[in-house]
């Protein structure tokens, strides 16, 4: 199975869209679908969550009562039953009954904040662990867990094929398609992207998305220290689908805009990625260049023949591009005809979509009389 | 995705996953389940579907809990390890709150959040009962719109939400408040020390400076002789060095020299003059006795030279040359004489003088002895001089160190008795004493701050810990119409409702599927338990005996009632059970001799298709095959029904050629759960019960390592006959067999998937010994498992109380069975003017406008019977030293339930007790009359029974469904008391069809249960020395039954033994 070549969109619909953009002020725009890998994978993640209200002051009784009590074990002679704490002694110090605190010892407990010390000849107590009193320290708990964490990434359009990271928004506009095709090579292909982006720099995560809590990716093929996950749970899952994007250059920038197939619906609030020059240019180099003249004249040709205006007329002078626009040159008597017709064509609404790749530029129509 | 994923999908994608690498979206299956409305229905419809085969088998790690048995924890295990859904049933006492408790508590200590739902408070409320000393739970009451917190159990009402944040802010503002002033106190009182510090320092170093000064005195003292010893050698050796170099006696050199020194300098001095006098003499006696010795030589030489001379002259020795010298010499005698005279003078003088020399060596020895003597008295005396003189710095010392010592005792005086003090006056133990106090203080206030914290928060209100309380509590428990609605934990808190990890349902069989999904979609997991008054078994089987085709019923107007939808749980049970008792297979001996073994269902109408075919190479083996017409497409191909054996075959060669032909394992299993035991050498499919004791058994290989085990003549059925089951199918280790294959094996040739999704309790908890036996029989058909080694009752534990009495006559056998009487018509209506006559009009006024069956004279017997009872309890109430009997008799009142199957019953039998009740309480009996769904949860040490119904000419129904019959039946747990009327229990029995409200099944259910109950009455019970029947004696009170409750007594405690 391959991909289905997903359909492009008229004038009019087009027209719509640049109402939308028109304000980013884009020298280039582009349509196209690209491919995108929603490549989920059990990753090693640091967890950070604030401390709440009670647990910090659970966890500084027993630091307190630690405190305390080791300092007299040193000193005292008639010492203590050594560096924890009772659940009768956080009871009274904070005054909530054993149901309440009970629970969320054992919370803390797995969570590593506290140990249990359990002793013969008494009810059990509680330490702090060092975790505990790091998370006591910084306000937060920091954890490393294993976690299933979802990355988006772009496949290039040339090959060889090469995934690039990107924060994506707009998912719901993603049509799956069933067919790994390129990435017959699937499992060193994600790899090796994953693993660049870990090794990335924490400027680059932060300027790119990249969760900076995520330190690792697990491979199936070995079983973390952390906890002993099965098979299952360590295999990766690669989601592939094609997304239909308007594609705005900007000033240093690419941006792309998620469009909804079944109703051409442009998610035009903000972009669903967003590349840099430098990154953009080689993903999708054709978007370097614009296609030749040839293959504007032949959408205009197109365009004007579908509209009754003459091949000759069509052919009679060449078009020129000029940033969104391209101009063409009709007579006046050709004019006259469109401007008969009320179409599209003379309320300046017209646009161009020229080549045949998966990305196709697109232009706004300019006519101008000779 | 791969937990809901069937257990073939999640085969498929490990092995794409294995092959690949990886796997691709479009390779996994559809939205998975979970919570969410989208994924219970999903899980729901695919299990009531009948796909629940696909699911994958879960497997409970066992869990110990002394306190449950083993059905409970094999119970509770399944529930914690299901990772969708569990169901759990159990018959009436059973120990199902028991089981819900130990599967929150479990939940809870796992960190899950548990929510608790039943139909009823009461479920729920007994649930948290059982919870009261666990601690890991931390439970809330959610309390439903018709409930009001006053009228809930203690336990319960101390969970409700607003309650326990109520308890939990004074708490804690009285906590705080006394931490912050002790905090306060703490610190103030160590501040109070910083000023001890710089004195205790100082003294501490004059503590140190005065002990070094002591020890160097010591020291001193210790070195007194040796020094004093060193001074005098030293002076000696410097007055013999000045002696050598014949130097004068020098006086001491220098004025520091000690006055001990320079007497001991004169001293020596004159005694060595002395001596040097003596040594003088003596040396001139040596050289006075030495020149005497040699004058003394001199003239014995000039006297030897004499002699001879003198001697020849003498004796006139002429002719010797010696006389002739002598003569020439002239007077040698004179001579010789004259130098012997001088030589005697000299020898005298000799030994004077060498007396006077022995006197003057003497003299000179004593001198020394003397001048050693005396130096070592000086040596003493200025060794105790200095001693002195040490004595005297010391006592100075001492005065110093005492008054160092009061100021440190002073100063740490000042210290509290809670506050560290140093351990020693040193400078170190200070300065560790002062670290600590510094680390004290500083912990101190951090606590201080804390502790102000704490109370601010506190003091801010109770919205802090009742977010705590929300945020931390585990165990939610409510009615289930409650939960939704809750400004807590319902649905609509903060926009998203709290997702819990465990619904646990109580009561599940009275749970509608629109009330489960409400619930379950925000649940991850569901333990449903439902009340049973089966075992588990199919319907069929729990029936007394088939309908009789002519029974008035099937003659009748032609109703027929239409059975009611099963519930919900009664429709996802056999989905998800794994029932041996289903299985098709039959085996029976045919009316010719042979063995006929049913390996299908045949439906009547496929009767007609049945074709008989010979085996081939065993001719004598016939096969009965259904062979529908080709024509008939509604029905499924043909297929192999029966094998019959020739009356040769034995049983275990007929199922060996079975499996052998067909790889099947025809079993024979009566008991409703199939369940997997692992033991050491080999894996058990356990198809029977276990405490039930086979006369023999015999095992069948079927397969390599493979062997079915097959119990003959069960608990009594009569030896001699083909009464079998399979006991087990066993599984050898040895032979290489793992559960996953032997699972595998027995789904392929048993039709045996135990999901570990279900679990059944049928095992009666805490009854006296006898009562379970008797209530198994009567309710559920032998239902409940009861170990062999139940001890027997010392008397019967069931009573029946005739009302009205019955006839004089056999009370055993066929012709007391065929006597019973007819129904006596006692059961009236208050509201039916046709009947007033059956009820005094005095009660008529008092039951005012109730509407309802009564039935006054055996209100009248019950009232008797308890004042009985109160009558008994008196005389045995201190019988028994065991707390635990009768539901905690010492402790508290005896309890005792009096339910009546018709509310107005109740009301009326309240009537007639009202006058009692001082008697009963002075008895100590705690007398609780309602009728049967009051006491739900609740059960009583005593209950009795009043069946209510006495119809003249009719077959009527006992209560509004078996259900509440049978949990009449079940509430006592000693002793059981039945009233009733045996006419119109026997006329009951003796109807078939569907009657009154009840449907076929219920009606069925309750004619089984009436007519084991009638079997009794006509002493043909199965436990017949269980059951008591006597008459109702308005006159004699229950004389009959003196004793019988402290007999009871004996009984249960011999049977807590």
């Amino acid at each position: 199975m391959t991909a289905a070549a997903l359909p492009f969109p008229n004038s009019p619909i087009l027209a719509g869209w640049w109402r939308q953009l028109s304000a980013r002020r884009p020298s280039t725009l582009w349509i196209g679908s690209v491919r995108v890998h929603r490549i989920e994978v059990l990753a090693k993640v640091l967890r950070t969550r604030p401390l709440d209200s009670l647990v910090r002051f659970v966890l500084a009784a027993i630091d307190a009562e630690k405190r305390s009590d080791s300092h007299d074990d040193n000193l005292s002679a008639t010492p203590r039953q050594g560096p924890s704490v009772q659940l009768a002694g956080l009871e009274s110090s904070l005054g909530l009954d054993s149901a309440l605190l009970s629970p969320l010892l054992g919370r803390l407990e797995r969570d590593g904040l506290i140990a249990a010390v359990h002793r013969n000849d008494a009810a059990p107590a509680w330490a702090m662990t060092p975790a505990g009193v790091n998370a006591l320290e910084q306000g937060k708990l920091v954890q490393t867990a294993l976690q299933r964490r979802t990355f988006s990434f772009l496949e290039s359009s040339t090959s060889p094929r090469r995934l690039l990271f990107v924060q994506l928004a707009g998912e719901g506009c993603i049509v799956p398609i069933s067919s790994p095709s390129s990435s017959c090579e699937a499992p060193l292909f994600y790899r090796d992207a994953l693993g660049a982006c870990l090794q990335e720099s924490l400027a680059w995560k932060q300027l790119c998305g990249f969760p900076e809590e995520v330190l690792d990716v697990v491979s199936p093929e070995e079983s973390s220290p952390l906890s002993a996950p099965e098979f299952w749970q360590r295999v990766p899952v690669d989601r592939i689908g094609q997304l239909f994007v308007v594609l705005s250059r900007e000033p240093g920038s690419l941006h792309a805009f998620a469009v909804r197939l079944q109703d051409w619906d442009l998610h035009a609030a903000e972009p669903c990625f967003s590349l840099d020059d430098g990154d953009w240019s080689n993903l999708y180099p054709e978007l370097t260049k614009d296609p030749p003249l040839e293959a504007w004249q032949k959408a205009w040709m197109e365009w004007g023949l579908s509209r009754g205006v003459p091949l000759a007329e069509l052919e009679a002078r060449p078009q020129e591009r000029s940033g969104i626009c391209l101009r063409a040159y009709l007579s006046k008597r050709a004019i006259d005809r469109l401007r008969s017709t009320r179409g599209d064509a003379w309320k300046s609404e017209s646009w161009l979509v020229a080549g045949a790749g998966q990305l196709r530029p697109c232009a706004r129509l300019e006519i101008v009389a000779t | 995705v791969f937990r809901s994923a069937t257990a073939a999908q999640q085969a498929e994608l490990l092995d794409l996953a294995k092959r690949q690498g990886m796997l691709y979206g479009h390779q996994l299956p559809a939205t998975p389940y979970g919570p969410g409305r989208d994924g219970v229905y999903r899980f729901l419809s695919r299990v009531l579907a009948g796909n629940a085969q696909d699911l994958t088998a879960a497997r409970a790690a066992p869990v110990g809990a002394p306190s449950l048995d083993p059905g409970q924890r094999e119970a509770v295990a399944r529930a914690l390890a299901t990772p969708d859904i569990c169901l759990i049933q159990g018959l009436p006492v059973s120990g199902k709150s028991r089981v819900a408790a130990e599967i929150a508590v479990r939940a809870a200590e796992r960190g899950e959040r548990v929510l608790l739902v039943a139909p009823r408070a009461a479920s729920v409320d007994r649930v948290l009962e059982l919870l009261d000393d666990r601690s890991a739970v931390c439970a809330v009451r959610i309390i439903g719109r018709d409930e009001q917190s006053a009228e809930l159990p203690p336990r319960a009402a101390s969970l409700v939400f607003g309650e326990r944040v109520r308890l939990l802010h004074e708490r804690a503002l009285r906590a705080a408040s006394r931490q912050k002033s002790e905090a306060d106190q703490r610190c103030a009182d160590l501040a109070a020390v910083a000023s001890l510090w710089p004195s205790l320092l100082e003294l501490s170093e004059s503590s140190e400076q005065l002990d070094d000064r002591c020890n160097a005195l010591l020291r001193r003292r210790q070195s007194l002789p040796d020094a004093v010893t060193a001074i005098a050698a030293r002076l000696l050796t410097s007055m013999d060095r000045d002696s050598a170099d014949a130097a004068p006696m020098s006086s001491p050199s220098s004025s520091s020299d000690s006055p001990f020194e320079v007497e001991l300098h004169a001293a020596v001095q004159e005694q060595r003059q002395a001596a040097a006098r003596l040594d003088r003499a003596i040396s001139e006696a040596a050289a006075r006795i030495q020149a005497m010795k040699d004058q003394l030589a001199g003239l014995g030489a000039r006297l030897d030279e004499l002699a001879p001379l003198a001697e020849a002259k003498a004796g006139r020795r002429w002719w010797t040359p010696a006389w002739w010298r002598a003569t020439w010499r002239g007077d040698v005698a004179a001579r010789a004489a004259d130098l012997q005279a001088r030589a005697q003078s000299v020898r005298q003088d000799l030994t004077r003088l060498e007396e006077e020399a022995a006197r003057l060596g003497a003299e000179r020895r004593q001198a020394e002895e003397k001048e050693r003597v005396e130096r070592a008295g000086r040596i003493e005396r200025e060794i105790a001089r200095r001693g002195a003189e040490v004595d005297r710095e010391e006592a100075t010392l001492k005065q110093e160190s005492a008054l160092v010592e009061r100021k440190w005792r002073e100063a740490l005086s000042r210290i509290p008795a809670t506050m560290l003090t140093p351990r020693a006056a040193t400078v170190e133990a200070v300065r560790e004493a002062h670290g600590a106090w510094q680390r004290n203080s500083e912990a101190a206030v951090e606590r201080r701050a804390l502790a102000a914290e704490w109370a601010q928060r506190v003091e801010a209100g109770p919205e802090f810990l009742a977010g705590a309380l929300r945020a931390q509590a585990n165990l939610i428990a409510a009615q289930t119409s409650a939960v939704t609605a809750d400004p807590q934990f319902g649905d609509a808190v903060g926009g998203e409702p709290i997702v819990f990890d465990l619904l646990l349902v109580d009561h599940a069989e009275q749970l509608t599927e629109a009330e489960f999904t409400s619930l379950a979609v925000r649940c991850r997991r569901w333990v449903l338990i439902a009340e049973s008054f089966t075992d588990g078994r199919a319907p069929s089987d729990t029936a007394v005996g088939p309908a009789e085709p002519n029974s008035a019923y099937r003659q009748g107007n032609g109703r027929r009632a239409k059975p009611p939808a099963p519930g919900f749980f009664q429709r996802l049970w056999p989905q998800l059970h794994c029932d041996p008792s289903r299985l098709p297979y039959k085996w029976q001996r045919e009316a010719d001799g042979r063995l006929c073994c049913r390996l299908r269902t045949v439906s009547p109408d496929q009767q007609r298709w049945i074709e008989t075919e010979r085996v081939a190479d065993h001719p004598d083996v016939e096969l009965r095959i259904v062979a529908p017409p080709r024509a008939t497409h509604s029905t499924a191909d043909s297929f192999l029904a029966e094998v019959v054996f020739p009356q040769s075959v034995s049983l275990l060669e007929a199922k060996s050629y079975v499996f052998r032909e067909l790889q099947e394992v025809a079993v024979h299993a009566r008991f409703p759960q199939a369940r997997w035991l692992e033991v050491p050498d080999r894996l058990v499919l356990a198809l029977a019960d276990d405490t039930e004791s086979p006369e023999h058994v015999s095992a069948m290989d079927l397969a390599p390592g493979v062997r079915e085990v097959v119990a003959f003549s069960i608990n009594g059925r009569p030896s001699g006959t083909e009464d079998w089951v399979t006991r087990a199918v066993e599984f050898d280790r040895a032979a290489g067999w793992e559960r996953d294959r032997a699972e595998a094996w027995a789904a392929r040739h048993l039709g045996l998937r135990d999901l570990g999704r279900t679990a059944i309790l049928d095992a009666p908890q805490g009854y006296a010994p006898g009562l379970a036996p008797f209530l198994s029989d009567v309710l559920f058909d032998g239902g409940y498992r009861i170990g062999t080694s139940c001890p027997s009752p010392t008397a019967a534990p069931v009573e029946f109380i005739a009302v009205p009495r019955l006839s004089r006559g056999p009370t055993r056998g066929p012709q007391r069975r065929r006597k019973l009487p007819s129904g006596a018509g006692l059961e009236t209506d208050p509201a039916d003017p046709r009947r007033r006559d059956r009820l005094p009009s005095e009660m008529h006024a008092r039951l005012g406008d109730a509407s309802g069956l009564v039935n006054f004279l055996e209100a009248q017997a019950v009232v008797r019977a308890l004042k009985g009872l109160a009558n008994e309890h008196g005389g045995s109430r201190s019988k028994t030293s065991n707390p635990d009997s009768w539901n905690g008799s010492f402790t508290r009142p005896i309890s005792v339930g009096v339910v009546a199957l018709y509310p107005t019953q109740a009301r009326l039998i309240r009537l007639l007790l009202a006058p009692e009740s001082e008697l009963l309480a002075s008895a100590g009996l705690d007398v609780r009359v309602d009728e049967p769904a009051a006491f739900q949860e609740r059960e009583c040490a005593i209950a009795l029974v009043s069946l209510t119904r006495s119809h003249t000419h009719r077959a009527t129904s006992f209560g509004d469904d078996p259900a509440a019959l049978a949990r009449a039946l079940t509430r006592g747990r000693a002793r059981l008391l039945l009233f009733g009327d045996p006419g119109t229990l026997a006329r009951r029995a003796e109807w078939h069809a569907p009657l009154d409200r009840l449907d076929e099944a219920a009606s069925t259910r309750e004619r089984g249960i009436v007519a084991r109950l009638v079997q009794y009455l006509q002493g043909e019970g199965k436990h017949q020395h269980l059951f008591h029947v006597r008459d109702d004696n308005p006159n004699a009170g229950v004389a009959s039954g003196r004793g019988a409750l402290a007999r009871g007594v004996a009984a249960r405690e011999s049977s807590n033994a």
